[in-house]
């Protein structure tokens, strides 16, 4: 008799009546809530990066003796921000929600449509492909949401400085254009080496 | 025919009734959900547009808008500005 009272007492009880019904809407909103927040992660990484390739560009843009000297300071500039262990920066790709791939540092004109001689159109910069892997998720009942890896391209084109050595080149040119020149700028008899030619444009 | 008017354990069939619906409601939203792929449409979908706009700063797939990427266009600066 006391067996069957304590029975009725439990089927009577409706503790945990809405239990599959709660759980499922937990699922729900959790899978909604970490999309939202996978997203506002994303896009504050999108700005570091882009912060980055920015300053990478920055730092290639200045004069220097040779394009790859240019190219180096660019790659230095970038690692420092994003690669260094030390860098508060770079702490948003190590814990494995994004991955940035290395900088690269040209001429990217050939991939967007030229008008042809309009110096706007300047596609010289820094580049670096950015994987979110945080919004490739899986929730249960819920679904996946992506196949694929999301990714991105972030650049900065900001041109470049002409070079000490394309500077020493244009005017080397300049110079012979000149001598060519019919009249009296022709030098006939120079013997090489005799002259130096002295650039006064911050070559 | 006592055993018939017996009311006892009738609850629990209740119980096993609604356990049975809320089960049927949970797969078959959770299948419903898989099927329209509602959470790709939430990331994978707006993606390519988040994408173009931080390739191109266009509201469009990354392919579509690299043409008009605002270095395509002639810049002008004016001292005095109108």
């Amino acid at each position: 008799m006391k067996k069957q009272s304590a029975c009725n007492k439990i089927l009577r009880d409706q503790k945990g009546f809405l239990t599959i019904d709660f759980i499922f809407a937990f699922i729900m909103m959790f899978a909604f809530s970490a999309v939202l927040f996978a997203f506002s992660i994303t896009f504050t990484s999108v700005e570091i990066a882009q912060y980055a390739t920015f300053a990478s560009a920055r730092a290639h843009f200045a004069a220097h003796k040779t394009e790859i000297e240019q190219q180096r300071l660019g790659k230095e500039k970038f690692n420092k921000l994003i690669r260094d262990k030390n860098s508060v920066l770079g702490n948003f790709f190590r814990n494995g929600w994004f991955e940035v791939s290395d900088v690269e540092i040209r001429d990217f004109s050939s991939e967007f449509s030229q008008t042809g001689g309009v110096d706007s159109d300047t596609f010289v910069g820094a580049r670096t492909g950015l994987i979110a892997k945080i919004l490739k998720m899986e929730f249960p009942m819920m679904g996946k949401t992506t196949d694929e890896d999301l990714s991105a391209n972030i650049s900065s084109y900001l041109m470049r400085e002409p070079t000490e050595e394309e500077c020493v080149d244009f005017n080397q040119q300049r110079f012979q254009q000149i001598q060519n020149l019919k009249g009296g700028f022709s030098t006939p008899f120079i013997q090489p080496g005799a002259y130096a030619i002295i650039m006064d444009d911050g070559c | 025919m006592s055993l018939l008017r017996s009311q006892k354990g009738q609850m629990t069939l209740e119980a096993v009734l609604i356990m049975v619906i809320g089960m049927t409601f949970v797969t078959v939203a959770s299948s419903e959900i898989k099927k329209k792929n509602i959470m790709g449409t939430l990331v994978a979908e707006p993606w390519g547009y988040i994408q173009g706009m931080i390739q191109n700063g266009i509201w469009a797939q990354a392919s579509a808008g690299q043409n008009d990427h605002p270095n395509n266009f002639g810049r002008r600066a004016s001292p005095r500005p109108e």
